[in-house]
C-alpha cells in the first residue's frame, strides 16, 4: 500500500501520456476557479497573449476591451493601430517588472516618466512604440494617448474577474539612470540606443517573482476580487543578449519564467497558472505546433491551447473556428428611418426630373 | 459652349432644380449648360465609372433589399436609366465630351459623426483619425464607383463635391446627448483623404454652415417635416453657385438669391 495507488490516471506518464494519442491529450489543467461565459476576462502579455484574447471572444466569452477603436475604422486599421489586440492599447508587455510598471502607473504609485522619442518630426512612447505606426504628430498628442491608456489599463484591472497574463522574456532593457523599463531595446524600433543610459538586464527568478507579486498586490489594491491566470509564452526568443545560443537562452527564460508561474499558483490563492507552454512545447507533440520557421505557432497549435484551456471549464466542446461572425440585428426603427430617408430621395427625384420619359 | 456634367445621388435634383429655375430666369447664359445624373436611394450604388464612361450597373435579378420593396427599386432604376438617356440618348453617359465633370453624393460625409467623435477624443491621434478618413472613403459609394477605372480613368478630371449632411432638425440631434464639433475640420480630413487618391475637391459651400460650424445650417432644412437630408431652394442655390463658380469660363457667374 503506498500514495500512487490512490493517484488518479493523469499522474502517471505511461497512462496519461506514453499510450495516448499525442492529440487526445486532455486533462491538463484543473482551474482553480469557477469560471463563466458572463465573467469579465482581460488580457495582456507578449504576442502570445493576442490568440487567448481573440479565442475568448470567439467563443462567446466576456473578453473585455477597455481601449476600443474610434468606430468605423477598419479591421485592418485596427490591427495597425494596436487596437483591439490586448485589453488596451499597452503593446506587448513581456515581462512582469513591464506589467509591474503599468500596474503602477495605473494605480496611480509611479508617474508615467517624459521620455520621448523623436524621429523626424514625429514622436514614439517609448513604452508603446509599435502601437502608432508612424509616429505621433506632437508630444501633447502622445501623452495624451499615453494617458488615455493607463486610464483603460486601469480600468481593464477594475472590471476584470480575470486578469490573464502571458509572461514572454526575462530579457529586458532599462534606463540606468531613472530605472523605468522599455518593452523594446531603444533602437530598434524607434530611438536611439544609448550605452551610457541603456543597460540589459537578463532577469532573474527573484526579479521576475517579486516583480509579479507586486504587480498582484497592486492589482488587488484597487480590484480586491480579481483573479489572476498566468501562462508562459511557448515562442522562443527572437534573438538574445545573454551571450548564450539563443536556443540556450530561450530555455534559460522560459524555465525561468515557468518555475515563476508555478511558484506563485502555489503560494497565493489568486493566481492559476494555465500551461499553455507544455502543450506547445512538449516532445510529445514532435513539434508539431510551430511553423516552419520554429518559432511562430501555429492556427492548429492555438486551437489546440485554447480548446484545452475551455474544456476545463466543463463547458461542451464547441469545435467552433476562431472566426465567429455575429449578425447583429438591424432595427425596425433603423428599417423605417432608412426607408423614409429613401423615399426622400425619390421626391427630389420627381420633382427634378419629371420631364423625363421612358425611353 | 461650356458643358458641364453633375451626377450623384438625389442631392444631385435638389441642384437641377435650381438650375432649372435659374435658366428659365435668364440667369445662366445659354453657352453654359448642365447636365445632371440623379439616382435615387439605394440606385446611387448602381453609378459606375469606368474610363470615362459613366453607366448605370445592370439591374440585379433579385434587390436583396430587406428595406424598400423590390417594385420601388425597379421604380428608381427606371428613373436613374431614363436620366442618363435623356442626357446622352444612350445607355451610358461619355463624360469626354464635357468640360468638367462634377460627383455630389457618394456617401463620403455618410458617416461624419464618426470622424467627428474622433477628432474631438484626445486619446485618439491624428495618424488614427487620418486612417479613419481613409477607411471611411473606401467603404464609401464613392470608391466603389470610381474603382474600377480603366487605363483611361483621370481621377483629376472629376471633381468630388460634398453632399449636405443631417441638419439641426434632425431627430437624433435632439436626443443624442453627444455634442457635435464644427464641421470644417471633418470636411478637411476627409478632403485630404481623398486628394490622396487623386481627385479634387469642392468643399462644401461655406454659406451653409451655421454661426457654429455645424452643417447644415437649419434655416436650409428642405421643408418637408421628416426630410433631413435635401436643401431647400435656398441651400441649393448655394451649391449650384460652388459648381459654376468651379467650372470653366464661368467664375465670373454670380446668381441671384431664388429667396
Amino acid at each position: 500500500m503506498n500514495p500512487y495507488e490512490n493517484l488518479d490516471n493523469r499522474a502517471f506518464w505511461k497512462l496519461a501520456v506514453a499510450h495516448v494519442d499525442a492529440m487526445q491529450i486532455s486533462d491538463l489543467w484543473q482551474p482553480k476557479f469557477r469560471i463563466n461565459k458572463a465573467d469579465c476576462f482581460v488580457t495582456y502579455g507578449s504576442c502570445f497573449a493576442q490568440h487567448i484574447g481573440r479565442a475568448l471572444k470567439a467563443r462567446g466569452f466576456n473578453w473585455t476591451n477597455m481601449e476600443e477603436a474610434p468606430h468605423g475604422l477598419s479591421t485592418d486599421s485596427q490591427k495597425r493601430f494596436n487596437y483591439g489586440v490586448f485589453s488596451s492599447r499597452t503593446g506587448n508587455i513581456y515581462t512582469s517588472t513591464l506589467l509591474r510598471q503599468w500596474t503602477s502607473w495605473a494605480t496611480g504609485t509611479e508617474s508615467i516618466p517624459e521620455e520621448v522619442w523623436i524621429s523626424g518630426d514625429r514622436f514614439y512612447d517609448p513604452f508603446r512604440p509599435a502601437v502608432e505606426p508612424n509616429g505621433f504628430l506632437s508630444i501633447d498628442e502622445l501623452r495624451a494617448s499615453q494617458l488615455k491608456t493607463v486610464e483603460s489599463f486601469r480600468a481593464s484591472i477594475l472590471n476584470a474577474d480575470f486578469f490573464v497574463f502571458t509572461m514572454g522574456l526575462t530579457e529586458s532593457w532599462f534606463n540606468s539612470a531613472t530605472g523605468y523599463e522599455y518593452p523594446m531595446c531603444p533602437g530598434t524600433i524607434a530611438g536611439s540606443f544609448d550605452p551610457n543610459y541603456h543597460c540589459f538586464v537578463n532577469q532573474s527568478f527573484e526579479q521576475v517573482h517579486s516583480a509579479l507579486v507586486k504587480a498582484s498586490e497592486l492589482m488587488k489594491s484597487i480590484n480586491p476580487d480579481i483573479k489572476i491566470i498566468i501562462t508562459v509564452s511557448p515562442v522562443p526568443l527572437t534573438a538574445t543578449m545573454s551571450g548564450m545560443h539563443v536556443l540556450t537562452a530561450t530555455t534559460h527564460s522560459k524555465s525561468i519564467l515557468r518555475t515563476v508561474a508555478g511558484q506563485l499558483h502555489h503560494t497565493h490563492s489568486f493566481i492559476d497558472y494555465f500551461p499553455s507552454y507544455e502543450i506547445i512545447t512538449a516532445p510529445i507533440f514532435g513539434g508539431r505546433f510551430y511553423e516552419s520557421n520554429k518559432r511562430g505557432v501555429t492556427t492548429e497549435g492555438v486551437n489546440f491551447v485554447m480548446n484545452s484551456f475551455f474544456r476545463s471549464f466543463s463547458h461542451s466542446e464547441t469545435n467552433k473556428s476562431e472566426q465567429v461572425i455575429v449578425e447583429q440585428p438591424v432595427s425596425s426603427q433603423d428599417d423605417e428611418t432608412a426607408l423614409v430617408d429613401a423615399l426622400h430621395c425619390e421626391e427630389e427625384f420627381l420633382e427634378a426630373f419629371a420631364g423625363d420619359r421612358e425611353q | 459652349m461650356k458643358n458641364i456634367l453633375v451626377f450623384g445621388n438625389s442631392h444631385v435634383a435638389r441642384v437641377a432644380l435650381s438650375y432649372a429655375q435659374h435658366r428659365s430666369a435668364r440667369n445662366i447664359p445659354r453657352d453654359l449648360r448642365f447636365d445632371f445624373i440623379s439616382a435615387p436611394g439605394p440606385i446611387a450604388h448602381y453609378l459606375q465609372m469606368e474610363g470615362k464612361v459613366l453607366k448605370l450597373l445592370p439591374r440585379p435579378d433579385r434587390w436583396n433589399n430587406r428595406k424598400i420593396p423590390s417594385e420601388t427599386l425597379d421604380k428608381w432604376y427606371l428613373m436613374a436609366s431614363n436620366r442618363i438617356k435623356a442626357c446622352s440618348n444612350e445607355e451610358h453617359i461619355d463624360t469626354s465630351v464635357y468640360d468638367a465633370i462634377f460627383y455630389l453624393g457618394g456617401g463620403l460625409l455618410k458617416r461624419w459623426r464618426l470622424l467627428d467623435m474622433c477628432l474631438r477624443d484626445p486619446g485618439y491621434s491624428s495618424g488614427c483619425a487620418e486612417q479613419l478618413a481613409a477607411d471611411l472613403v473606401k467603404a464609401s459609394d464613392f470608391y466603389r464607383c470610381m474603382s474600377v477605372a480603366t487605363d483611361n480613368f483621370d481621377a483629376s478630371d472629376i471633381t468630388v463635391v460634398f453632399e449636405p449632411i443631417q441638419n439641426e432638425l434632425a431627430a437624433s440631434y435632439e436626443t443624442e446627448s453627444t455634442s457635435i464639433g464644427p464641421f470644417l475640420p471633418v470636411q478637411e480630413i476627409i478632403k485630404e483623404s481623398v486628394k490622396r487618391i487623386g481627385f479634387s475637391i469642392l468643399p462644401f459651400p461655406i454659406q451653409l454652415l451655421n454661426s457654429a460650424g455645424n452643417a447644415v445650417a437649419a434655416r436650409f432644412h428642405s421643408g418637408r417635416e421628416t426630410d433631413f437630408m435635401h436643401l431647400n431652394p435656398s441651400g441649393a442655390n448655394h451649391v449650384l453657385q460652388a459648381l459654376i463658380s468651379a467650372s470653366p469660363g464661368a467664375e465670373s457667374i454670380v446668381l441671384p438669391s431664388l429667396d
